[in-house]
């Protein structure tokens, strides 16, 4: 373990004394001051520390990530090809120290620059709003979804009864079965005029507002507003909170609610009626129409774990990086790297070509071009889709929990799995590689 | 083995050359539709934007690809933080692309917008829309006709027409900025302050010596109103459009003119907080003249002699009410002569009378529930009074309003769609709401009789 | 003494194009042996496949077919590495370390405790005349004294078996005095040496053994008094004597053989007159630029005291009255040498 430290504390202080580490903390303090002066919110206050953090965090992972890929690249090839890997390999160094070394080099460097930039982003963010009331936009809310609904169980006695009576339509029975459970679905999130929809969410009881957030579609072809009222607590009690609403389709809205509204069975029912006066209905999205936020730790926590998870992300960065820089020369693995982080984070957009078949017909039906283009996108987005890698500093920037099991989740999943699988293949193709070669 | 492998790659490599090559014909004739040629130097750009948009070359369009994937993909969820941001990126990676700036000038002025519930995040992004093509597509573009009619759309359709439900804030906020702008329904073209002409011209984009012609042709306008920014913005345009752009622009002109003849004038009392528009008579007969103009410039467009026609019909009811009957005669003799039908062979008073059946059907669902419910309060009102008769007289009008009004909604779909809630229903909330203003129980009491 | 330390049997590495297709047979059919405490040569004009053997034997190019075994074992083996002191060609170090972090850094590969380390790498650092620049970064250095560097490093692990790639390559003579006298000093201690050389002075100076590559095959391989010994001819060397004296010699020599020797002056080796005049000139002034005062050899690599003692004074010792075994020892080499060949 001890050549791995030497190695990484020789990557280190290359680093350091080639500048590499001065200029990237002048380009990271860029960023971060320099970025808030030229970005436009949408003018409310909330906005602006969304896009201030989005943008300031995002540029320092950027930064990071195409240094990481840069150095890691060249952390192994660059050595290769300056001859300079012929005084380690003929020492006693197995070359999965060196591989590690390396990317442990990259890591602590990775720690020590997104730990700076994350203190310096949080000053100026803090030193920014300094005059403004800041206990509602700075916080980490953990999402909750609502208990789910038994349809599966309902469906079923419908389709028993319906066997029974002898009124089962034609079709195989796993498939009827299905229907009934879509118009099952269909139903249960919609609400006519004049109808309500409870929802029920597991919450603990606590101190903090309670926040409903609601998205909904209408069944008018309009935009125009509709008229809802959202009842909080339990239905026997007699001080349930009221609060209508006038909601405008297809937006996101908030309701707050008081605290005292959970249950003893820790449990909050949520009633949510259309009163609009025209027949028109309201359809909630199933995944998520309805949704409860909860204050749940200090925004600082979460800006702790939110750079963790880019962290962890960084460490497979580097760990691919070192990879394919001990099997390719430095231009070569610069590119090839560079292309698998584009392809890691264009996977939003590969799902959009997917589902685009015609490229480059114009005609009704995709010729042979079309399918093998259309092949190829598949391949590429499957073979990404394990690395794609989740933005922490969406749900830090919308106010929304980083939890630690998320955290741990993608730990396990980009550095012990895929960190490791890479690690393996890295280290098995530079044991074969012969170092000697003649250039 | 390996041979075949390299002919193979070979093959595969010439045949993507011959397939980039069939497709480079019109993706270059595309470029040069869109102005993406990078020929034509840009000008009055920043520094930075000249510097990006020659550093990137090729793969700037590429990046606002992806810039817009993510402002679609956030929009759709709700987090509009962004787009504002974004929308500035994507259009200054391809300042010349007019379609770019259209599109996101429209989209946060019109799709955004209407996603907030409160009016005052409503007008923002209304606000942003018109400022993204102002401030920054004209400042790119100041040649090209479409973006001027896209700016133009959203004073004379967003704001100043009824189809958003907060249209009133829209005019009331507009109305008041440019109320302490000019000081009034107009700047005092003859003694302008500098700093206030400075103003205008900075932050609004507006040239009083421009204005001042857009008045002698058009006016005189209220400029609190949007109507006035559209025409002047239209107007604008004129020089540098020819073909459908031109057309189009005629008609946004004589469209706003219309408007500002029925709804151009404004009284506006903030202390009472009354704000209420009515017509601008004088502005009746410049209309006509635009229609006559455009109608003369453009023959053989139907839309827009319909369009006329509706005007003038509109027209000869406004001016009949307000007594202006000599001018309503003249306006009616003008439908005879141009539009003929048997309906304008009438004289005026039994021509007015059969058209306010007609009016009735062809109101919004919003005005017609309104003046039914109006109607229906009115009659509860003299009901709680005590004057029955009079109370039957007003359930009768209204119950009339309702049938004429439903008689062209007969289908399910329609009147669902556009239709109004049954009388019953109607009936009842009237009630309601008159007895929660009465005082006396007395009154109250005699709401409990059936209905009238 | 025959412990065998490299062993290679029809040893054979060909390379290969992007295609793998064989392109070149860079070393073929090549068997040799090394043992402990021998000094061995590898020479051979460029592209005869002397680098080629040597990084097969470093473990830096895989074999394709034959064996090959290095202190007994495969030479990819890590075990084997920690025995082995490498010097590479040209110098590999890394610029931004100084010259103490960069002999610390490759102590720390081999394990070393931190005290021993730190002792290594000063007597080395004296060793090699850079002490005084021990803080500055090897980047900065120049050709001669970044191949001291690289010499330092091959011997922080005190290894078994040194293999040194064109050692004398871009030194002074001084330094290649110094390195040829730490081979010596290093197979005096049965450390064996095996290495690659242009400058064949310097091979015959200190190699034991030599093997002589061309186009990937063997073509000579034995000790140098083996090869380079003229038994045909024999060379005699006296002290000055007078004109009458040398006339009666050659007179006897030229009845003998019946014709005319050769005769002349033996000449100084222009290696020793250089580094008198270097000594002197030392001595003269204090001021040291460059590669400093070196100090023989570092006192872990020379073991007992005495060795330590004799390898301090490289200058050839002033003459002294032979004792009667030193007589009789020279008496007998002498005899030797007139022996007829068989």
């Amino acid at each position: 373990m001890n050549k791995v430290f030497a190695i990484a504390g020789i990557a280190i202080r290359n680093a350091i004394r080639s500048r590499v580490v001065v200029v990237l903390l002048a380009l990271l303090l860029i960023a971060i001051v320099a970025l808030p002066l030229t970005i436009k919110g949408d003018g409310t206050l909330t906005g602006a520390v969304q896009v201030l953090l989005r943008y300031t965090l995002g540029a320092v992972t950027m930064i990071l990530s195409i240094a990481t890929l840069w150095a890691g690249c060249a952390a192994i090839s660059l050595e290769v090809q300056e001859r300079q890997v012929h005084l380690l390999v003929t020492k006693p160094v197995f070359r999965m120290q060196l591989w590690l070394g390396k990317w442990l080099g990259l890591l602590i460097l990775n720690t020590v620059l997104l730990g700076l930039a994350g203190v310096a982003s949080y000053t100026l963010l803090r030193w920014n709003l300094r005059q403004d009331d800041v206990a509602d936009i700075l916080v980490a809310r953990r999402v909750v979804n609502p208990m789910p609904l038994d349809i599966a169980a309902d469906a079923r006695q419908i389709f028993e009864e319906q066997k029974r009576r002898g009124e089962l339509p034609p079709g195989p029975p796993d498939q009827v079965l299905e229907a009934i459970q879509q118009s099952l679905r269909q139903q249960a999130y919609s609400v006519p005029s004049g109808l309500a929809r409870r929802y029920v969410f597991p919450v603990k009881p606590t101190g903090v507002p309670l926040v409903i957030r609601y998205k909904f579609a209408s069944s008018s072809t309009g935009k125009e507003q509709l008229a809802c009222l959202w009842i909080a607590g339990s239905p026997d009690r007699a001080d349930r909170f009221e609060k209508p609403e006038y909601a405008a389709p297809g937006g996101v809205h908030t309701v707050r609610i008081p605290p005292a509204m959970v249950d003893t069975n820790e449990t909050l029912t949520v009633d949510v009626a259309n009163v609009h006066p025209m027949p028109l209905t309201m359809v909630f999205a199933p995944d998520d129409g309805v949704q409860l936020l909860v204050q749940e730790t200090s925004f600082e926590m979460n800006l702790v774990r939110c750079l963790l998870l880019e962290l962890v992300k960084l460490a497979f960065l580097g760990a691919l990086a070192v990879t394919i820089g001990s099997v390719f020369s430095l231009p070569v693995a610069a590119v090839t790297a560079g292309y698998a982080l584009l392809l890691m984070n264009i996977g939003g957009y590969l799902q959009t070509l997917i589902g685009q078949k015609m490229i480059f017909s114009a005609g009704a039906q995709p010729g042979i071009l079309d399918l093998l283009v259309h092949w190829i996108y598949v391949i590429l987005y499957w073979l990404t889709k394990p690395f794609q890698q989740p933005s922490a500093l969406e749900p830090l920037a919308a106010g929304e929990l980083v939890s630690w099991t998320w955290l741990g989740t993608i730990f396990l999943w980009q550095v012990v799995v895929a960190g490791g699988a890479v690690a393996a293949i890295g280290v098995w193709a530079f044991n074969r590689r012969e170092l000697g070669l003649p250039e | 083995m390996r041979r075949w492998l390299a002919l193979v790659l070979i093959g595969i490599a010439g045949g993507s050359f011959w397939l980039a090559g069939t497709k480079q014909q019109p993706l270059l004739q595309a470029r040069r539709d869109f102005h993406l040629s990078r020929g034509e130097p840009l000008e009055n750009t920043p520094p930075l934007v000249a510097f990006t948009t020659v550093a990137l070359g090729g793969f700037r369009g590429i990046i606002a690809d992806l810039l817009w994937l993510r402002a679609s993909q956030l929009q759709q969820d709700g987090k509009y933080f962004e787009l504002v941001q974004l929308a500035d990126w994507i259009t200054k990676l391809e300042p010349r692309m007019v379609h770019v700036w259209a599109f996101h000038g429209w989209n946060m002025a019109y799709n955004v917008s209407v996603l907030f519930n409160e009016p005052t995040d409503r007008w923002r992004w209304v606000r942003q829309g018109i400022g993204l093509l102002r401030d920054e597509g004209l400042k790119y573009n100041p040649g090209e006709p479409r973006l001027y009619r896209e700016l133009g759309w959203i004073y004379q359709h967003k704001m100043s027409g009824n189809t958003d439900q907060m249209n009133v804030y829209y005019k009331r906020w507009w109305a008041d900025e440019m109320e302490a702008l000019f000081e009034g329904p107009r700047p005092d073209y003859q003694r302008l302050a500098p700093d206030r002409a400075e103003r205008m011209k900075e932050v609004y984009k507006l040239d009083p010596a421009l204005m001042e012609q857009v008045e002698r042709e058009y006016g005189p306008l209220d400029w609190r109103l949007p109507q006035a920014h559209a025409i002047y913005w239209a107007w604008r345009a004129l020089p540098l459009a020819r073909g459908f752009d031109k057309v189009q622009l005629d008609r946004m002109i004589f469209q706003t003119m219309a408007d500002a003849a029925f709804q151009g004038d404004l009284f506006s009392n903030p202390v009472e907080g009354v704000f209420i528009t009515g017509p601008n008579l004088a502005l009746i007969s410049k209309t006509r003249r635009a229609y006559e103009q455009a109608i003369a410039a453009n023959p053989g467009e139907s839309s827009m002699e319909s369009g006329h026609r509706n005007f003038l019909r509109t027209a000869v009811l406004v001016l009949y009410t307000h007594h202006r009957l000599a001018e309503a005669r003249d306006v009616l003799e003008d439908l005879r002569r141009r539009y003929p039908a048997p309906e304008y062979n009438q004289g005026l008073d039994r021509y007015v009378f059969s058209r306010m059946t007609e009016f009735i059907q062809e109101l919004g669902q919003r005005e017609a529930l309104n003046m039914v419910a109006g109607t229906l309060q009115q009659s509860w009102f003299w009901l709680a009074m005590g004057d029955e008769e009079q109370a039957q007289g007003y359930q009768q009008l209204a119950r009339s309003i309702w049938r004429e009004y439903m008689k062209t909604r007969l289908d399910p779909e329609v009147a669902a769609r556009a239709g109004l809630p049954p009388l019953e229903q109607l009936n009842q909330q009237a009630r309601d709401a008159v007895e929660k203003q009465l005082q006396s129980q007395a009154a109250k009491d005699r709401l409990t009789k059936p209905t009238p | 003494m025959s412990e065998p330390i490299i062993e290679a049997i029809g040893l054979q590495k060909v390379f290969r194009d992007f295609w793998r297709r064989p392109k070149v047979k860079a070393v073929n059919d090549v068997s040799f042996t090394v043992n402990r405490g021998e000094v061995f040569g590898l020479l051979g004009p460029n592209g005869s496949g002397k680098s080629t053997t040597l990084k097969m034997i470093l473990g830096l190019l895989y074999p394709t077919s034959g064996q090959l075994r290095v202190l007994g074992r495969s030479p990819r083996d890590v075990k084997t590495k920690a025995r082995i002191g490498y010097l590479p060609e040209e110098s590999y170090s890394y610029p931004y370390l100084t010259s103490q972090e960069t002999l610390s850094f490759y102590g720390m590969l081999f394990d070393l405790p931190a005290g021993e380390r730190q002792q290594r790498t000063e007597q080395l650092l004296d060793m090699i005349g850079l002490r005084h620049a021990r803080r500055r970064q090897v980047g900065e250095f120049s050709k001669g004294m970044a191949r001291r560097i690289g010499l330092a490093q091959a011997l922080i692990n005190d290894p078994d078996l040194v293999i040194l790639d064109e050692p004398t390559s871009g030194l002074d003579p001084i330094g290649c005095r110094q390195v040829k006298d730490l081979i010596k000093a290093l197979a005096a201690r049965g450390k064996t040496v095996l290495l690659s050389s242009h400058l064949l002075s310097d091979v015959e100076d200190v190699c034991d053994r030599v093997i002589i590559l061309y186009n990937g095959k063997v073509q000579a391989l034995g000790t140098i008094n083996e090869l380079l010994e003229q038994k045909t001819q024999y060379r005699l060397t006296m002290p000055e004597v007078s004109a009458e004296g040398l006339q009666r010699i050659l007179a006897a020599v030229r009845a003998e053989l019946g014709n005319e020797p050769a005769v002349d002056h033996p000449r100084r080796d222009l290696e020793q007159f250089f580094l008198e005049i270097v000594e002197k000139a030392r001595q003269a002034t204090t001021e040291a630029s460059g590669v400093g005062p070196a100090s023989g050899v570092a006192r872990y690599l020379a073991g007992d005291e005495v060795l330590q003692q004799l390898l301090k004074t490289p200058e050839s010792p002033a003459p002294a009255p032979l004792s009667a075994a030193q007589q009789q020892a020279a008496d007998e080499k002498l005899r030797k040498l007139v022996e007829p060949p068989k």
